[in-house]
């Protein structure tokens, strides 16, 4: 693919950014609880007969689709365990460091990594935590102001 | 069970792992129109924006990649796709703009995003990944 012989043409467009994206996990229950009770995303639509649900994560949606459910076997990769994607970075408004730890801690969620480096806002702490079904989740708040 | 003490804005990033940086830089920055935003060649990370978004590549063979395993395939994959929404979505326009770019384009629909409804189309990475591109809500 991408035949260039000339000069590229310009798209005719711009991006404004990710939208959404389509995770693939392994069991909708305990996937739902930590989007929603451990990360505060909310339900925007459920839809079973795809073994889907869409969740609002602020200005962008999460689709989780759970390949374990016989409605998903349309998103259900021939192999398991592959990884497409490293891990997904989530933007938090300003917060509390001490209690952000607590509340994970309480959820008895794991930080696997953490350390300070760029995001698309600037600089500022990533926390890095696992989602039930293993998914890197990158917990990042804003460059300190 | 207590609230979570921070809100969630939106996606700040995601990061693809890739077999062919290179091939991968020329089909978001070039084609979809991304542009370089940092280069950390010594760990493995190449990141380029999207609008308000990053997307960051990893090639699997670098300090990054290696030790997220082996390369991803069509047949392995824990992301099903990501959507970037566009300004401005004229789907003559853009299946033209693609097509001429010998990009794979597959269905075009109408479907919901965190905006709302809207027009959208599938296209393939070079490496397989199903990129979402989507126009502003039917009701904007």
């Amino acid at each position: 693919m991408a035949r260039v012989t000339k000069k590229a043409a310009k798209p005719p467009f711009t991006l404004e950014g990710i939208d959404h994206i389509l995770l693939l996990v392994s069991g909708m229950k305990p996937a739902v609880r930590f989007y929603t009770e451990v990360l505060g995303c909310t339900v925007e639509e459920a839809l079973p007969q795809y073994g889907m649900l869409q969740l609002r994560a602020g200005a962008a949606l999460i689709d989780l689709v759970d390949i374990a459910a016989p409605q998903a076997s349309w998103a259900k990769p021939p192999v398991a365990g592959g990884r497409n994607f490293d891990h997904l970075c989530l933007a938090l408004g300003a917060h509390d460091e001490a209690k952000l730890r607590r509340h994970l801690a309480r959820h008895h969620v794991e930080i696997i990594e953490e350390g300070v480096h760029g995001g698309s806002r600037g600089e500022s702490l990533s926390l890095y935590v696992r989602d039930p079904s293993g998914n890197v989740i990158e917990l990042k708040g804003p460059p300190p102001a | 069970m207590s609230e979570a003490p921070f809100k969630i804005k939106g996606l700040d990033h995601i990061v693809l792992r890739v077999r062919d940086r290179d091939r991968m830089v020329r089909f978001y920055c070039d084609i979809l129109g991304c542009t370089m935003e940092r280069e950390q060649a010594e760990i493995g990370l190449t990141q380029v924006r999207a609008g308000h978004s990053l997307i960051d590549l990893v090639p699997v063979d670098g300090k990054l990649g290696r030790m997220g395993g082996a390369a991803p395939g069509k047949e392995g994959r824990n992301l099903d796709h990501f959507c970037i929404t566009l300004d401005g979505y004229d789907e003559a326009k853009i299946r033209a703009y693609l097509s001429a770019l010998g990009v794979e384009i597959g269905e075009a629909g109408s479907r919901y995003g965190a905006e709302g409804e809207g027009p959208s189309l599938y296209v393939s990475d070079p490496e397989g990944n199903i990129v979402e591109l989507k126009g502003p809500p039917w009701h904007a």
